[in-house]
């Protein structure tokens, strides 16, 4: 029952995630800067899981519905978000934090350090993927600190909703 | 199967696709059409609102480009203005001046229109009568002009009648002046057309210079004309310009005599 609860939690914040980035984020207003929502989503969610095998796996298919809804290079996001799921993972079990500060700060970093990932991968392998920032890389981490908190805050409440209340 | 094999399995297995997909570009777009649907009305939004901030952005670029070219246009404005002003006191200046400086050329002549009703064209002879005489105070020496300009001067009267010798006879003399070069000389006839006889040999005639009447012995006015220069004729002392008369002596109808108060 749990896992179906995930699945289906994911699946709706997924949701949710995609039309955000193609209706508000799509405007003049935030400079055609798309967050990578799918990132904090993948951060806030390894911060909630025990199950390290389910939580990968999961991951792994938040990866694979971004890969086919927005046209990406197939695996590239699989293999991303079951990654960090897996590093956020160890490292909450070494820090033993999982306060909303700590997670803005995970999210922050991981979407800097995917940043950094794909623009060495389309430098190196001279591939167009689609990157979610603007040429401005300035503009989209300030833009990314400030949409962090509020996106985060507003998951935790929906994941309150599905997961931890029907747990309790 | 341990758990953490798994994990390697399912991660060496994720590793696998990311490379395939990256190594042969694969892309699988199954939410295109959705997507599109979704963000259609707000990419519409959009559009409306850039082209609305763009024709704001715009009509505010003019409005300032439109006041400063006002402020431009207030300053021409005043100037001119100011311009306006000195020159209203200069008409008024020069109107006064006009006032005092003023002559009017034919205020010492009574003008009494005469018909021509006769006349002769034999050679040293070229003279036509008119039906004005002493029955208007007329007497020897007056002048006659028509609107093209000088016609001649009255050699005789009679009761009833007059006798006026015209500008083309050689008997008739009288003070010219060319304008453009402000030289006097004295016009007489030579029974075709004229000669300004007498002009110093130090200047420069022109061929189609102006001959007019320089005021100067009171029989005509200053500025009637008489004819243009159409040669030019170098003697040892002096020059002569040969004129052609304006007046056509062999239709003349009628005339004003240039009568003195």
């Amino acid at each position: 029952m749990q896992n179906i609860r995930i699945f289906l939690y994911l699946l709706f914040v997924s949701f949710i995630i995609l039309v955000l980035q193609n209706t508000i984020f799509s405007l003049k207003f935030f400079a055609n800067i798309k967050p990578e929502l799918f990132t904090l989503l993948i951060v806030n969610y390894a911060f909630y899981e025990k199950n390290k095998l389910r939580g990968y796996a999961y991951s792994s298919f938040v990866g694979f519905l971004e890969d086919i809804l927005t046209n990406q290079i197939f695996g590239l996001n699989i293999f991303l978000k079951s990654l960090i799921f897996l590093i956020v993972f160890v490292l909450k079990e070494k820090l033993f934090s999982n306060s909303f500060i700590f997670k803005c700060f995970t999210g922050i970093i991981f979407n800097q350090l995917e940043f950094w990932f794909i623009y060495g991968l389309t430098s190196i392998f001279s591939i167009s993927i689609f990157l979610p920032f603007n040429d401005n890389f300035v503009n989209y981490s300030l833009f990314y600190i400030l949409i962090t908190p509020i996106f985060l805050y507003f998951i935790n409440k929906i994941e309150k909703r599905f997961l931890t209340k029907n747990e309790s | 199967m341990n758990k953490n094999k798994l994990l390697v399995v399912l991660f060496s297995l994720n590793f696998f696709i990311f490379f395939y997909g990256l190594y042969n570009e694969v892309r699988i777009n199954f939410g295109e059409q959705f997507l599109y649907s979704i963000s259609k009305p707000f990419l519409l939004f959009n559009y409306y609102v850039t082209s609305l901030s763009t024709s704001f952005k715009n009509k505010l670029k003019t409005n300032i480009e439109i006041r400063e070219e006002l402020d431009k246009l207030k300053k021409e404005n005043l100037k001119l203005k100011e311009k306006l002003i000195q020159f209203k006191s200069l008409e008024k200046d020069s109107l006064n001046l006009k006032k005092i400086l003023s002559v009017d050329n034919f205020f010492e002549f009574k003008k009494i229109n005469a018909k021509v009703i006769g006349g002769s064209n034999a050679l040293y002879q070229s003279f036509v009568i008119v039906d004005k005489g002493e029955n208007f105070n007329l007497q020897n020496g007056i002048g006659v002009i028509n609107s093209d300009g000088v016609v001649g001067l009255i050699v005789e009267t009679f009761v009833t009648s007059s006798k006026i010798l015209l500008l083309t006879d050689p008997l008739f003399q009288i003070d010219v002046v060319l304008p453009s070069s402000m030289q006097h000389g004295i016009l007489t006839g030579n029974n075709e057309d004229c000669i300004v006889k007498f002009l110093p040999n130090n200047k420069i005639y022109r061929k189609g210079e102006l001959v007019v009447t320089s005021g100067l012995n009171y029989i005509f006015p200053y500025g009637i004309p008489v004819g243009f220069v159409y040669k030019i004729v170098k003697k040892p002392l002096y020059t002569e310009a040969i004129v052609k008369p304006f007046i056509k002596k062999y239709s003349l109808d009628y005339v004003v005599l240039l009568r003195k108060k």
